[in-house]
């Protein structure tokens, strides 16, 4: 049973080597992904373009875009005359907001106790929008404090940001690609491997010899969890010496949990490949069954915690979304198996029940 | 000249060369086969044939020398060469995904027939080849000497001239070689030139005239019959290994695919 | 020309019969488009925090209220006596922690300005960053309070500044409505440069292809046909994927969608031949898929369609105005949204036609070349 599975393994393993573009892809991918979501994915408004239409044209009002452009995140884009063309201006996508400080401002700041200016926002990316409203809130409110300066700041808000003090990105970013690395060697791979053989008939061929389905999936599969495994260490060096991302917990612990990882990924393209008839099936199915709902529900970008119930019941089943706490638990806070075991036994559960499934039909599959 | 003198015949070859690499797939071949003959190209895995046929196909460029098909010019008419040939190969390629009727209609409406003519003729084909009752089933659910027939049928629909059969009935057992056979026959009674390789000796019998390739190199070209007195041996299979003995000691023949697939 | 007929009808015969590609086709875009419409909209709310209040006073009480009433933060129990905040932290259970200082009111009180501490997870920046605007608003709201309550006890009036705010174009801020329009502009990249991408490799990989050549058909013929169905899907796709954007998300669609259709066939030019280029590249569907794959991941990252191309470092811009989707993106969001016309859009429509042109015409004769 053993030299068979070998055979198998190393048949999977010559297919590999000799597609030497798919190589290349297989360990570049990962570096280029690393760079690219790494410096790209960056969630913190640096610069937000406003246009400024001065009425007034007073010292105060001055003072007033100056405190708006003192704090960085305001860059004065523009400063059009009237109020139509700050809507071209944003149809355009030059500026974000504008700040509109009406004739007669500096008078009325000495005179009466409230004083109005507008401030228009493109309202398209709320987020931003969001973001441009409470800033220019709490510059309006500092002006207003400024004005009675006797009284003492009642008391001051400190910060602390804890395991990524810099709130870098690629921090969060760089070990969920691991995941996503993993998940899509083991899955996508291993699906398009074992379709390839039914596509082109080679299957019939090894199914006429001795072998069971058992051992045939586990042949096939073997050389992929060994690429996987290079290709996830390979980004975790990297990502340490090179992008300096901490790693606080323990390597050997991390090794032996994401085995449990791969092993649930490899269920799942074992499961995909069991009912896709083709290849292009195949890649489809495990585009859309695991490499999105990897990126996208597992919290590697969009927090869990912000989406409906709906969508964070269906995170549970959701192998990288158990992984992802793993890998940042263990690299980023240095947490031990104590804290983690929940996770390790849903994604052991989870692989055991999607190879059973799929052995079963895969069995069906061929016969049928 | 030689143009003119070309369409005399269905197919020319001219000291056809072709390598890949250091490797000489096909060495100096000349060969004329008149209209309407059945001609085989025999030979051990490995001989040339293929690359011959993929030459003479218009899917691979000759490295040197010449060859004209149905009085084209490989070369330079490729174009029209492809719409006077048939080409099966020794690999099922039809689509498997489709029904045998909706290939058919797929390569007719490939090769330019027209609707009427090409419900007449897929049917009669159909007939000939005893394919109508598996004209709706999926091409890759009907047996492997069917899928030939099919193939055959493919090739065929739109009347070429020359039809090329490269290993046609490798994998396929011995009644229903008979049959597809007979179906050569048939199509080259109705004028068709039929182009085929083989390395069955008996399939070699079946043709007007055999040329014998060795390592890329035609070692003899007659009829079978003509090859035996000449060597006052009973069968060709006698004749060809004689022939290979003769020019290169015991069996020589070169282990391997046919050529590289490009 | 009634060549090409024939190889569009076969296509389109192939994927039909594949009951797993039809579904993958035209379900799974819907699906998708649900799920994800909710996930990268998704505002951050409902942050898990912990307070540790280690004054007790009338006014740490207020704050923990006033945390407590807003719908960004749910304020957690804390179990016992010290058992830390860090702790809730580093097991994941929570994600902000507020530690209010003994005597920080009676501080306050007395003018020696106090710290409150806001600790936060700041794995994911994104959240920290969000977590912290907030929980300074709160507080500086409550802080503004207090300076004016207390201007007016030693009689003084400080003067407000009061801005009017006027939000244009998505005046209910709704997040959604810049993000679905953003997944089917995606959606369509990924469904029509996939399927396009495998088409030819699978003919050469199964031998079909070889056969094809020795018919009379022409490469640009063949071509032609390959390429029109999967234009065909993906304009069903994309009018599917509009479709559920509107009725389903009730996306408001303010601007022509004629000339969002126009926009989408220019585009398909460049998705389409993206395919072609791969089709031709590779000789099989695994490398096929890979190719696609990794021009697929650099397309979406620098599209701007998650993260906006303006925080990124000035190398990533720059290779930003490299990729077709940027433009694309940018095109589908503000006829959505902000109903724009060709006046507004004609630059990235003038740049969209030039890159779909050279991509197809550069892949059109890599193609022609290599299907020999």
């Amino acid at each position: 049973m053993r030299s068979r599975l070998l055979t198998i393994a190393h048949k999977e393993f010559l297919h590999i080597r000799r597609d030497r573009r798919s190589l290349i892809i297989i360990f570049l991918l990962p570096l280029i992904m690393m760079v690219l979501y790494g410096y790209a994915i960056t969630f913190d408004i640096k610069r937000i373009n406003i246009a400024v239409i001065d009425r007034d044209k007073s010292p105060a009002s001055r003072e007033l875009v100056a405190s708006f452009t003192a704090g960085r995140l305001f860059r004065v884009a523009a400063r059009p005359q009237e109020v139509g063309e700050v809507e071209r201006l944003m149809r355009r996508g030059k500026v974000h907001a504008a700040l509109v400080i009406p004739r007669g401002y500096q008078k009325q700041l000495r005179t009466k106790p409230t004083t109005a200016v507008e401030l228009l926002i493109d309202g398209s990316n709320a987020n931003t929008a969001t973001i441009v409203m409470n800033y220019a809130r709490m510059l309006l409110a500092n002006v207003s404090l400024r004005t009675v300066p006797e009284v003492a700041v009642p008391f001051v808000v400190r910060p602390l940001v804890l395991y990524n003090p810099e709130q870098r990105s690629m921090v969060f970013v760089v070990p969920g690609l691991v995941a996503v690395l993993i998940m899509m060697i083991c899955a996508l791979l291993t699906s398009i491997a074992v379709t390839r053989e039914r596509e082109t008939g080679t299957i019939e061929q090894i199914l006429v010899s001795p072998i069971h389905p058992l051992e045939l999936v586990l042949g096939k599969v073997l050389p992929y969890v060994v690429v996987a495994l290079l290709d996830a260490a390979s980004v975790v060096v990297f990502s340490v010496l090179v992008f300096r991302i901490p790693f606080r917990g323990s390597a050997v612990l991390l090794l032996g949990l994401s085995v449990v990882f791969v092993y649930a990924s490899l269920s799942l393209g074992v499961l995909i490949s069991s009912r896709a008839a083709t290849q292009r099936a195949a890649l489809m199915g495990a585009v859309m069954a695991t490499l999105l709902p990897s990126i996208m529900l597992s919290g590697f970008i969009f927090p869990i915690r912000s989406m409906p119930k709906a969508l964070q019941v269906l995170t549970y089943v959701v192998p990288a979304r158990y992984y992802l706490r793993i890998i940042r638990g263990i690299m980023l806070k240095g947490i031990g198996g104590a804290y983690l075991w929940q996770d390790v036994l849903w994604l052991f559960a989870f692989g055991t029940l999607l190879l059973m499934v799929s052995i079963g039909r895969f069995r069906t599959r061929l016969e049928g | 000249m030689k143009e003119h003198v070309s369409e005399s015949v269905a197919v020319r070859t001219v000291d056809l060369t072709r390598s890949f690499g250091s490797f000489v797939a096909v060495d100096r071949v000349s060969i004329d086969v008149p209209h309407g003959e059945v001609f085989g190209l025999l030979g051990a895995n490995g001989a040339g044939k293929t690359t011959t046929i993929r030459m003479l196909c218009g899917l691979l460029a000759p490295s040197s020398g010449h060859a004209w098909v149905a009085g084209f010019d490989v070369v330079r008419e490729s174009e029209r060469v492809k719409s006077v040939i048939g080409y099966m190969s020794q690999r099922f390629s039809l689509y498997d995904d489709l029904t045998v009727e909706e290939n058919l209609d797929f390569y007719g409406g490939i090769y330019g027939l027209h609707r009427r003519q090409l419900r007449s003729r897929k049917g009669e084909l159909m007939e000939l080849l005893g394919l109508t009752p598996h004209r709706a089933k999926l091409a890759r659910t009907i047996p492997l000497g069917w899928k030939q027939r099919l193939a055959l049928c493919c090739a065929t629909l739109h009347r070429p001239k020359v039809l090329f059969l490269d290993e046609p009935t490798a994998g396929v057992d011995p009644i229903s070689r008979r049959s597809f056979w007979n179906l050569v026959y048939e199509l080259a009674e109705q004028g068709t030139t039929v182009f085929v390789t083989t390395h069955y000796m008996d399939e070699a019998e079946y043709c007007n005239r055999l040329a014998i390739m060795h390592e890329g190199r035609v070692v003899a070209c007659d009829s079978p019959a003509a090859l035996k007195s000449r060597f006052a041996l009973p069968t060709v299979e006698e004749v060809f290994v004689r022939l290979v003995e003769r020019q290169f000691g015991l069996s020589n023949s070169r282990p391997g695919e046919d050529q590289p697939r490009a | 020309m009634r060549r090409v007929l024939y190889v569009i009808r076969k296509e389109f015969l192939q994927v039909f019969r594949d009951r797993a590609m039809v579904f993958l086709i035209f379900m799974a875009p819907v699906v998708q488009l649900v799920v994800l419409g909710y996930v990268v909209s998704s505002e951050v709310r409902h942050l898990a925090t912990v307070v540790d209040d280690r004054d007790r006073s009338a006014q740490s009480r207020e704050i923990v209220a006033r945390l407590e009433s807003s719908q960004y933060f749910d304020v957690l129990p804390i179990a016992g006596e010290r058992t830390g905040a860090r702790e809730y932290l580093d097991r994941g259970v929570a994600s902000v922690a507020l530690i209010i200082p003994p005597n920080f009111s009676e501080d306050a009180m007395a003018g020696h300005t106090p710290a409150l501490q806001v600790i936060l997870d700041g794995q994911d920046a994104n959240t920290s960053n969000v977590a912290l605007g907030y929980a300074s608003g709160l507080l500086n709201d409550l802080l503004s309070e207090q300076v004016q309550h207390r201007a007016a006890l030693l009689g003084l009036r400080p003067r407000v500044v009061e801005p009017r705010v006027q939000v244009w174009f998505n005046p209910e801020l709704k997040y959604r409505n810049y993000m679905v329009p953003g997944i089917v502009a995606f959606l369509l990249t990924l469904t029509t440069s996939l399927l396009s991408g495998m088409g030819l490799v699978r003919e050469r990989e199964v031998g079909t292809l070889e056969q094809l050549n020795v018919t009379p058909i022409r490469p640009h013929e063949l071509l032609l046909g390959k390429t029109i169905p999967f234009a065909v899907l993906g304009i069903a796709e994309v009018t599917l994927a509009i479709a559920v954007a509107r009725l389903w998300y009730q996306i408001p669609i303010v601007g022509n969608l004629g000339l969002l259709a126009l926009f989408v066939v220019v585009f398909l030019f460049t998705t389409l031949g993206i395919g072609l280029f791969v089709s031709s590249s590779s000789t099989t569907q695994q490398q096929a898929m890979f190719l696609t794959w990794f021009v697929l991941i650099f397309a979406l990252i620098t599209s701007g369609f998650l993260f906006p191309i303006e925080n990124m470092p000035w190398w990533i811009q720059a290779l930003s105005y490299f990729n077709p989707l940027r433009y694309f993106m940018v095109v589908v969001r503000e006829i959505f949204i902000k109903g724009s016309g060709l006046a507004e859009l004609w630059q990235q429509g003038a740049i969209l036609a030039v890159f779909g042109l050279m991509i197809l015409i550069l892949s059109a004769r890599r193609f022609q070349k290599r299907i020999r």
